[in-house]
């Protein structure tokens, strides 16, 4: 579904994605894993617009460097960044009918099934944005982005800051973003989830990928554990 | 053992009919959305009181005509900039722009003579076009707003003075007359100027654009929150740029009717008027606020600050004391509003908790029986599931003897008979899952907290019943929601009743309406053939357990804080309940049958004579709250509790208790089941299971309920 | 950087100009251009201090004219001019105290907050001094009036030297102390620089404070040449647009967080040679505000060419 090849990228001067190759497939969840700014988030920057990315990224055949956020979003990539990307003056209700594209229909995610899932977002139906605590708001983040309907979604440390219980719940919600059919492309902190989840995963060190294979093979390659992912 | 009992005898349980309380009722307002703009409400009415008191005849017919009259044009440039400010930016150029489009009207009916229609599109033109040049500098060019719209004030303002010094004799020398032109500047309609229906049209406009219209929307979303709008799939600098040249129009029409109703223009026109229009709409908002379309603050905001300014004009008083005045009065209601906001939370949390004095029965009945007098017999439990589970608030059996049970994170779980080693997901509910019960089609009905009343068809399809009861009268807060649903059962009729524990707390802070005491909860009763449900009793102490008595024609209902269980009549619910059994030691939640007649009550903690004298003093419990960290409160002891064993007059006839050291804590429901209790508790990780002595090992549930052979 | 271009801008005007213009090029005309500059260029280090703190200070004109009324009033009615400008400086103090208080404390925004307390401070300074009047005379025999419209050498006139003096001053501010770090880590980034233990609120007073009493020189500077203490200057807005101008060609970003006296002085060169020149050209004041506001848009759409505002730095209220 998407190809990422030779992908670099700069802030100002900093070249920080040194040629970066990455494949996310149908129905899958990919995770990029690493140390702190190796470049993950800026992998997935870069692939929505924002630094200007130059190399070869194409989303189902179609080129997407180049293209403004908004026109790639409206190509199908869904994206869930860091700092929470919630509208805080509007109430959660129009938050997430805002994640529904212009000439959207039908999709494979309802406002229904956010309901059911989180009836604490039900219950501040009508509350600002601004108003729900960090996790709530992370939560309604990626459910505004599944509104719009996209094959992939990727998403930036979706459980940081989170208390535990409210980790295993966004596990949860991404295994059944999959079950759906919407791949994943997922940067996470912490090991375990994004081992549990995932069916492939990614190393990246230096602003290139350094390991590319399943959770288990990774679990199984101490060298490449030991060099670049332990402190 | 059948023991009977006598409805007409038991002792009659108060329930209030109201429950009023002062701070409540701040509380509730305190967190209403709307109470945001309190402040410039009242702002508006002391103004206006302040006014009525100090003069005569201000507000008469003719005054508010116009008043009315000339409040038009700031309107619509107020809303005009309220667009501005929602997409984020600002528009200092709003008075150059109305006085520029106002000499264009002037010109071309005046001079150019076009007729009044050319005359109205032309003025528009002139008032987009000013937009027009801010949308693309500030829009599709991204530069700063406040610096854009200041650079085409001035420019504006400079081409204005020049071109209508030119002009200025000439058009106060035609004497054109025309009858549409005259329409627009001074006819009433339904004794309210043209002027004013006009403002009201536009505002009706703006308040739809942004509440229903999917563009409005997208304007907030780009004022709230830029990038995320971006990453939304929002054209940001398309909609910031037809924001300003929406602007822009508004401003040209406000000129129109200027135009039409002065018929002149001087070189002071419009001047000041940007600042007026933005001063007059931060008061309405409370704040320079992008992201927010509220159309009836901001006008609330500008007849405070319009009718203030001109009755300080019209009672005489001279310029300089008028602009000292208005300062004043500004800045005290920023002050104060920007304290409001900023504290408003704090001032809620403070207020919410709401306690009040009450005593539970003294303990009685349990002589013998305390946890002192014998060995803790639960600890003989065997265990199931260890770890498979989490937080199985109720265990329910069907006939054969398969166990469910809801999960802290939204799940209904299936232990298989009859090793019950095999824990496999029968249904993905959501919420918080509490009481359980089986139907007569062998559905499962289950109380969600957060959610409703949710039904789990034999294959595991989700069916949400309901999750709403009508509102209560007396409530501020609106109720009308289950916020708690805990326990039900089902009358042989169909009926489900089922406990609402609490409407002011949720499940993540149900604690604090025990250090509340208040009476929050209610029954509610919902009919599957009609689809409806209706509050049967109001006001009850955290109701909690409902089991069906085994004639059928009873319900039992635990009040958990009072520590005893209520009974109602099914026949005459409008009557209310009568105490069943009051003065338990520990706090009841499930209500269950048991085999013989009799009936089995979980306590999920323990009372304590510490915790039962601080329920005499709300003021301890309420300072407590504010200067007490959570984890050092005093508080009922939830880790540890039991089961008791009533018969069916309502007397204990027998106690098992925890041990101190598990391995079960906090039961907080049991099923009887085949001649074993089956032990669930809404902290635990495991369910237990207590073989009975002497009891009937084919009694199930649902038999008992339904009959065999269904 | 938009400074440069700035820079270049003005000098190309006074190449321009020097042929363009009969009289433009010479010692006198320098001297005029400096003098009528003096107190825009003072009141331009009090802005420009309060907006690099990210702040805004809009009273700022209406603050210069209640000082020098102060001054005046208790002058003309016979205080000596020691006391005079005493009671001066403490009423501009209890005006910056006012703003900064309303700011830091009340936290009303600034644009607000001066807003309205130039509307606050115009209406009071007309009711309780004037008496609902716009102005009044300053006599010319008054020694301070004397000495502010004079030279203090042959070929240096007072209110020259005085710019220097607080051009001095500022740059020793913004550069040398540490209220002028803790200036532009406010502006840079106002949250690190609260939650970090910076003292914001008493460093905001320092600013507003500051922009008072260099709107009182620049108040006194003025009146003594004009000769005339007027308070429609406030309400015509030209000055006030022309001090922002000043700062903002210079290149300080409205934002906040950094800027120099250097900048003031590129942003001062450009509007002081254009005011020169245009009123040398006899536009009208029209054309003129015409030209300023086009210049001004043209500054920021080059601005925005040169730095791309960063989209991932992109606080939602920056206007």
């Amino acid at each position: 579904m998407l190809e990422v090849r030779d992908l670099h990228a700069y802030y100002g001067k900093s070249h920080i994605l040194q040629g970066v190759d990455l494949d996310v497939g149908d129905n899958e969840i990919v995770s990029i894993l690493g140390r702190n700014g190796v470049g993950r988030s800026t992998t997935l920057k870069a692939i929505m617009g924002d630094p200007q990315p130059h190399g070869a990224i194409t989303f189902r055949g179609k080129p997407v460097a180049g293209r403004k956020p908004h026109e790639i979003a409206h190509m199908g990539i869904g994206f869930v960044p860091e700092e929470r990307a919630i509208f805080p003056t509007l109430t959660v209700e129009q938050n997430l009918l805002l994640g529904i594209k212009g000439g959207q229909t039908g999709g494979r995610w309802s406002i229904e099934e956010t309901w059911r899932l989180f009836p604490q977002l039900k219950e501040r139906a009508n509350a600002p944005g601004g108003a729900l605590s960090g996790g709530e708001q992370q939560m309604l983040t990626i459910c505004r982005t599944l509104m719009g309907d996209p094959d992939l979604i990727m998403i930036d440390e979706p459980t940081e800051g989170l208390a535990p219980q409210m980790v295993e719940r966004i596990g949860e919600l991404l295994k059944e973003i999959a079950r759906r059919g919407i791949s994943i492309l997922l940067v996470e902190q912490r090991l375990v989830i994004a081992m549990r989840i995932s069916h492939r995963v990614y190393v990246m060190g230096h602003g290139r990928m350094v390991f590319e294979g399943t959770p288990a093979a990774l679990m199984a390659d101490e060298g490449i554990r030991r060099e670049w992912l332990e402190v | 053992m059948i023991a009977s009992f006598d409805f007409n005898s038991l002792p009659k349980q108060r329930v209030p009919r109201l429950v009023i309380s002062p701070r409540r009722i701040v509380g509730d307002l305190l967190s209403k959305g709307w109470i945001e703009n309190a402040i410039p409400f009242l702002a508006l009415l002391l103004v206006v009181g302040g006014i009525l008191a100090s003069t005569d005849g201000y507000f008469d017919a003719a005054n508010l005509r116009n008043l009315s009259q000339y409040a038009a044009d700031g309107g619509l440039v107020m809303l005009a900039l309220l667009i501005v400010v929602a997409v984020g930016g600002i528009d200092l150029s709003v008075g150059s722009n109305f006085a520029m489009s106002a000499f264009v009207a002037l010109l071309c009916f005046h001079i150019l003579e076009l007729p009044v229609p050319v005359v109205l599109l032309a003025t528009l033109a002139t008032g987009m076009s000013i937009g027009v040049a801010n949308g693309v500098i500030a829009g599709l060019l991204g530069c700063g707003a406040l610096l854009t719209t200041l650079g085409t004030m001035i420019t504006v303002r400079g081409l204005y003075t020049l071109l209508s010094q030119a002009w200025l004799v000439d058009i106060s020398k035609s004497a054109r007359l025309d009858d549409w032109w005259d329409w627009v500047g001074f006819e009433k309609v339904l004794t309210m100027p043209v002027g004013f229906w006009v403002l009201v049209v536009v505002a009706a406009s703006v308040f739809v654009l942004f509440r229903q219209t999917r563009f409005g929307w997208h304007i907030l979303a780009v004022g709230s929150n830029r990038k995320a709008a971006r990453h939304g799939g929002i054209g940001v600098r398309r909609t910031i740029f037809v924001s300003y040249v929406m602007a822009g129009a508004l401003v040209g029409l406000s000129a129109f009717l200027f135009a039409a109703r002065q018929n002149a223009i001087s070189a002071d026109t419009g001047i000041g008027m940007e600042f007026f229009v933005l001063t007059a709409l931060v008061v309405g908002l409370g704040g320079f606020v992008p992201g927010r379309g509220a159309v009836i603050p901001a006008l609330i905001g500008f007849a405070t600050i319009y009718i203030l300014n001109n009755y300080l004009i019209n009672a005489g008083y001279r310029g300089d004391f008028v602009l000292l005045s208005m300062g004043a009065i500004i800045i005290v209601i920023l002050g104060i509003d920007v304290k409001f906001r900023k504290n408003r939370h704090r001032l809620l949390a403070s207020t919410y908790l709401d306690p009040v004095a009450f005593e539970p029965a003294a303990v009685q009945g349990m002589e013998g029986m305390m946890p002192t007098d014998a060995p803790p017999r639960l600890a003989a439990a065997e265990i199931i599931a260890s770890g498979q589970v989490d937080g199985p608030e109720d265990v329910l059996l069907d006939a054969d003897g398969n166990i469910y049970c809801g999960t802290r994170d939204g799940r209904l779980l299936k232990i298989a008979a009859p090793d019950h080693t095999e824990v496999s997901v029968f249904a993905r509910i959501g919420g918080r899952p509490l009481g359980l019960a089986f139907d007569r089609e062998g559905r499962i009905v289950v109380c969600v907290a957060g959610m409703g009343l949710v039904r789990v068809s034999t294959d595991g399809a989700v069916d949400l019943l309901t999750d709403q009861t009508a509102r209560s009268v007396f409530s501020v807060q609106d109720d009308t929601v289950i916020r708690m649903a805990d326990d039900l059962d089902i009358a042989p009729d169909g009926t489900i009743y089922f406990t609402d524990a609490t409407k002011r707390y949720d499940i993540e802070s149900w604690g604090l309406d025990l250090l509340e005491g208040r009476p929050n909860g209610r029954l509610l009763a919902y009919d599957p053939a009609t689809r409806r449900t209706r509050t049967v009793c109001d006001n009850l102490r955290f109701p909690n357990g409902v089991c069906l008595t085994h004639d059928g024609r009873h319900l039992l209902v635990a009040s958990t804080w009072d520590c005893s269980i209520m009974i109602f009549d099914l026949a005459r619910l409008s009557d209310g309940p009568r105490v069943f059994l009051g003065g338990l030691p520990g706090y009841p939640d499930n209500v269950n049958r048991s085999s013989d007649g009799g009936y089995w009550v979980a306590l999920a903690g323990m009372r304590n004579p510490v915790f039962d004298e601080a329920m005499r003093h709300p003021g301890l419990r309420r300072r407590m709250t504010r200067r007490v960290p959570p984890t050092n409160w005093l508080f009922g002891n939830l880790n540890i509790g039991g089961v008791l064993k009533i018969d069916g007059r309502g007397e204990i006839v027998e106690a098992l208790w925890d041990a101190p050291d598990g391995p079960l804590y906090a039961i907080t429901s049991m099923r009887e089941h085949g001649g074993a209790l089956y032990l669930g508790g809404v902290s635990n990780d495991k369910i237990g299971r207590l073989k009975l002595e002497g009891t009937d090992r084919t009694w199930n549930g649902p038999d008992s309920y339904w009959g065999k052979g269904r | 950087m938009l400074e440069r271009v700035v820079a270049v801008a003005a000098l190309v005007l006074v190449v321009v100009f020097s042929f363009a213009i009969d009289g433009f090029a010479t010692l006198g005309n320098l001297r005029v251009i400096l003098t009528n500059s003096a107190s825009l260029a003072i009141l331009s280090c009090g802005m420009a201090a309060v907006i690099i703190s990210r702040g805004l200070d809009l009273s700022l004109i209406a603050q210069m004219i209640a000082g020098a009324l102060v001054f005046s009033f208790l002058v003309i009615g016979g205080t000596s001019t020691g006391i005079s400008m005493l009671v001066a400086l403490g009423a501009m103090l209890l005006l910056g105290v006012m703003n900064a208080w309303l700011i830091a404390y009340v936290e009303i925004p600034a644009m607000l907050a001066t807003l309205a307390s130039s509307m606050f401070i115009t209406g009071l300074f007309r009711n309780t001094i004037l008496d609902g009047g716009f102005m009044i005379l300053l006599p010319r025999s008054n020694p301070t009036v004397a000495f502010l419209s004079g030279d203090l050498l042959p070929g240096l006139s007072v209110s020259v030297a005085l710019m220097l003096v607080i051009f001095a001053f500022t740059w020793l501010l913004l550069t040398a102390t540490t209220t002028g770090r803790i200036v532009q880590a406010m502006g840079d980034n106002f949250q690190a620089a609260r939650l970090s233990g910076l003292p914001v609120r008493t460093t905001t007073i320092a600013v507003y404070v500051f922009a008072a009493l260099t709107a009182l020189l620049a108040g006194l500077i003025t009146s003594s040449a004009s000769g005339a203490v007027d308070f429609r200057t406030v309400t015509n807005g030209t000055l006030l647009f022309d001090v922002i101008l000043v700062v903002v060609l210079g290149g300080i970003p409205l934002r906040g967080g950094r800027g120099s006296v250097r900048n003031i002085i590129v942003g001062l060169a450009l509007i002081a040679v254009l005011r020169n020149g245009m009123t040398l050209m006899n536009f009208t004041t029209q054309t003129q505000d015409m030209l300023k506001g086009l210049i001004l848009i043209v500054a920021i759409v080059t601005d925005n060419y040169l730095n791309p505002r960063d989209a991932e730095t992109d606080t939602a209220g920056d206007l």
